[in-house]
This record gives C-alpha cells, structure tokens and sequence, in this order.
C-alpha cells in the first residue's frame, strides 16, 4: 500500500504534519465521545433491520444506507467545518488528506490511507486497515455477494463532499467483510460546482 | 497608509469622478476617469445603495442611519454621502478604520471650494433627462479639483 | 457592544432564521427581513468583484504566502462559551465538553463582505464554505479590529451552535427556516454572555 501512496501528487509533508498534529487535538479535546461498542450495535442493528425490512433484497439495503448517509453528509459536513474551520482544499489531493487525516480521524478515530491515483489525478482509494461500523460482523452467505455493510460511509462522503461544492461518485470496490484482502473505498471526483461556490473566496 | 481609489456619485446615480491608483508605490499610477472603470463603479454604487436600504431600515423612522464603511476581507469602502445627494467614497486597506475626517475634508474644502464655488463648473452633470436616469457620462474636469485631490490624496497611496 | 438581531441566511439567499435580541430595536416586518436576506446575498457577490486594482496587481505578483492552520491560539475575550456551565455536570463526566471552541480563527471568506457600519449600527457577516451566511447586527458602530474579531468568533459559535442543534436534529429539514426551540435557548444564552 506505501507504493500506491507515493504517487500521490505533491505530498507536502509539513502541512500533512501539522494536519495530524490539529486534527489529533480536536480528536482529544473537542469531541465529545460515546462507547464504541454501543455505536457498532447500533449500526448493526440498522442493517440486519434493513436486510429483515427489505426482505434480503441486499442492492436495496445497500442503496438505504446510502442515501441515510447522504442525509448524514449533508449535515455532518457543518459540524466539520465549524469544528475545525479549515480553508477550501485547493486540490484534490489536499482533500485526501483532509478526509482521512483530519474526518476520519474526527469522527471515526480511524486514519485511511490514500491510494491508487487514477493518472489524471481525479480518483483515488481509501484503503480502511479498521472500520469500526464492521467490528464484529460476520457475513451470513446469503449477504456476502452483494451487500455492502458499511456503505453508509458512501453516502456520508458523497453527501459531505457535494454541501463543499464537489460533485462525486463514492463506492465500495473491496471489503474485508466479502473476503478481499482490504477495505477499499473509491471516490471519484467528476467536476467542482464552480457555480455554487459562495462567492467572496479567493 | 495605503488608499486605492477615490470616486464621487451625484444624485442621479452617476459616477462623476472617479480616480484608481495601480502602483502603491507610484502616486501617479494608474486612472482618472476611465471608461475602464464605468461597470466597476456600477458596482460598486449599487452595493452601497443595496446596503443604505437596509441601514435605512434597521434604524427604523427614527433618525437618519448612514452608511459609513463597508469592509470585505481585502479592502475597506468609507462612505460619506451628503444631505445634496452626492456620496464621496474612498477605498483603503483594512487598517484605516476610519476615514471620514478625510472624506469630509474632500467634500468641504475641496469639493466645495473647487466646485460649488466655481460658477464656471457645472454641479448638475446630468443634462439631459437620460443622463438623469443613470446614462450620465459626465465627468469633472475642473483641473482645480483633480489637481487638489492629487495633492490631498497622493502622499496616502503609499 | 449590544448584539440587537441574529440572522441565518442559507446557500440561495433566503432567510431560515430571524431573532431579535433587545426589545427597543427597530421591528422589521418578516418580509422586510427576507428582502434584507436576499438583498446581503447579493451584495456579498458584489463586494467580491470590485477589489481595487493595485490588490489584483500585487496579488499577482507577490507569491502566496499563508500560513495554514492559523498558529495563533489565543484565547478571544469577551465570547461567551457554550455547552454545559454547570459544574456538578462536568464533575459526573458530561459527554459534552465545557466549550471547545475558545481559540481565534481565521476567517476564509477573504474577498466577500464581511462588517458594514452606519451612523447606529454595525452589521457582522460570517459565510462557511458550505455558503451558509451568519450575520449580527450590533447597536454600535465601531471599526475596531477587536470588536471585529469578537463578532467573527461570536458567529463562529452560532454556527458551532447551528451544527449541533439545527443540522444534528433529526427532525430539521435542511434549507427550511429554522424552528428549533434548543438552538434559541443556546444563542440566547451566547448573547446573553456577551
């Protein structure tokens, strides 16, 4: 995974740096926190419900959760930026690095790493080594071809990412869960809503 | 010190003076009344008006509430506007919080000396009813004035 | 510095959320309040294009030098903080902090309107990146860089405020006025500290 990391383009070490350092304080003395135990069974819940409501129709669970996680981007995306009052990224790659370094990191208390750059630098992968919503799941077979357990993560970013004006495709590619060697989780960047960006910043 | 321009609107809406310094370290840079300038000071009269309207409000019928500056995050906007109807605006950097005594200075001592005073300039620069209504192109020219605000104003470019 | 109304503007320009805070201030009728929603929305666009020329020169000229992450922490004065005041709370471990937010920031909305001031008033406007618009209107004129900077973070929290009890309530639509009785009480008590 280092290899698919180094060609990330322009990795400004310092900022990254001192985005950790930031981020880790904000994670330390700025959230609020709950037992982890309690949120992985609630998610838990959520899903096995769905999979009960949906009648093991596991692209319409996947779907759900989705598009509740888009309802959590949309929102969650204010109490990001009034928790850390960060700057608009000014490349893709700035954005990585905000996502994994500083919202995971916030949120999840879980630092992906970025890679697989498509080559023209408007895709990569965020490779999760945890996930704290999967703790301790196991797959029943019936689920294990098609749904995808976390995919509220999806929803989360495509929701998050689009209030910041950025129009992108958010999916799961592998699972750990499915038996693939990784976590991974592509997002795509298809165009910057130039238009609907606030008008006053630089 | 720093200040980047410097222009007068009648009562009819139009921009009759105009001076953009370019260069803070030339006082002699950049433009009096351009034609460049004409949608810039559009602009820049219809977001005061935007925001009298509102000052206006907030103040309720209870006493006047002029607008004195306006303040992005680059540059700041002082306004004075004059019972006549003229409004003398000045844009300068962030760290002149207050102008007015400049402006009151521009009006009174110069605008009034060099103008009013003058019987041979205009101080209607609207001749016509379009000119009336926002398609003045009008300008002073009095070459008392412009010489005057040069004076006044250039050593504060820089 | 008395804060005389709070207002919450939304990313089109409409008003979601009007709130007098001191009785002799002027009433404004709900459609006045909207005209002046839409009518800020547009200046801040305008505010944005008129730079003067000699920035957009020097600006090309001299490289970028910010600094990120503003490294100033110091402690901004005078803003009252939020979350549980009760002590005995805090004591029995609150999950929620006393306030996390005491440190200056920097605000990003570099070219947009930010503070207007007339004969009675100030008017303060803080914009998020989401283009959310939070502006206070004070019964004092002042230019002062401090008294700027009190209301830039005095806005930081109401948007802190509006994250937590407007966007996380379920129950809240986005875009909508806003009718949340736990955010009023909050900014209240933010204003009330002032």
């Amino acid at each position: 995974m280092s290899s698919s990391t180094n060609n990330t383009p322009v990795p400004s070490t310092s900022s990254k740096k001192s985005l950790k350092v930031f981020s880790d304080d904000i994670w330390k003395n700025k959230t609020a926190k709950i037992n982890a135990e309690l949120f992985t069974l609630t998610y838990g819940s959520i899903v096995s419900q769905l999979c009960t409501d949906y009648e093991r129709d596991f692209a319409k669970v996947n779907n759900q959760l989705y598009s509740m996680g888009y309802n959590i981007g949309v929102r969650l995306i204010e109490d990001f930026l009034a928790r850390t009052a960060l700057p608009r990224c000014d490349s893709l790659a700035r954005t990585s690095e905000v996502i994994t370094i500083c919202a995971f990191k916030v949120f999840l208390n879980v630092t992906p790493q970025v890679g697989n750059w498509s080559s023209n630098k408007d895709s990569f992968s965020l490779f999760l080594e945890e996930n704290p919503l999967s703790e301790f799941v196991e797959l029943p077979m019936d689920a294990a071809k098609e749904l995808w357990y976390s995919n509220i993560l999806c929803g989360v970013l495509k929701g998050a990412l689009e209030m910041v004006q950025m129009d992108c495709d958010v999916w799961f590619v592998n699972d750990v869960l499915k038996g693939d060697q990784t976590t991974e989780l592509r997002i795509k960047l298809n165009r910057v809503l130039k238009d609907e960006i606030p008008a006053g910043e630089d | 010190m720093a200040i980047y321009s410097f222009w007068v609107f009648d009562r009819h809406c139009n921009c009759i003076f105009d001076r953009e310094w370019t260069l803070k370290s030339n006082q002699s840079s950049g433009t009096t009344n351009s034609k460049l300038n004409e949608d810039t000071a559009k602009l820049l009269y219809g977001m005061v008006y935007s925001l009298r309207s509102i000052s206006q409000k907030l103040a309720g019928n209870e006493a006047h509430n002029e607008i004195r500056t306006i303040a992005t995050g680059k540059y700041r906007a002082h306004i004075l506007c004059t019972a006549s109807g003229l409004w003398f605006i000045l844009l300068s950097d962030l760290k002149q919080e207050d102008l007015s005594h400049v402006l009151r200075y521009l009006y009174g001592e110069i605008y009034v000396k060099t103008v009013a005073h003058n019987w041979l300039s205009p101080i209607d620069f609207a001749e016509s009813e379009a000119e009336k209504r926002g398609q003045g192109f009008r300008k002073i020219r009095n070459r008392n004035f412009l010489l005057r605000v040069e004076q006044f104003l250039g050593p504060m470019v820089n | 510095m008395a804060i005389q109304t709070i207002l919450v503007i939304n990313r089109s320009g409409g008003l979601v959320y009007q709130r007098d805070f001191l009785p002799s201030a002027a009433k404004l009728t709900s459609n006045e309040y909207l005209i002046l929603a839409g009518t800020l929305q547009g200046v801040v666009a305008i505010a944005s294009q008129i730079a003067p020329k000699s920035l957009q020169i020097s600006a090309k000229q001299g490289a970028k030098t910010g600094s990120e992450l503003g490294d100033a922490t110091q402690t901004v004065p005078y803003v009252g903080s939020l979350g549980s005041s009760a002590a005995s709370a805090a004591d029995l471990g609150s999950f929620l902090g006393p306030d996390f937010f005491n440190e200056s920031f920097t605000s990003w909305n570099t070219k947009g309107l930010k503070h207007v001031t007339t004969d009675q008033n100030s008017l303060f406007l803080y914009q998020t990146l989401t283009g959310l618009k939070f502006v206070a209107v004070s019964t004092q004129n002042t230019t002062n860089a401090m008294a700027v900077s009190i209301a830039e973070n005095l806005l930081r929290k109401a948007y802190c405020l509006y994250a937590d009890y407007v966007m996380k309530n379920p129950f809240y639509e986005p875009e909508m006025p806003i009718r949340c009785e736990l955010f009023d009480k909050k900014l209240g008590e933010l204003v009330a500290q002032l």
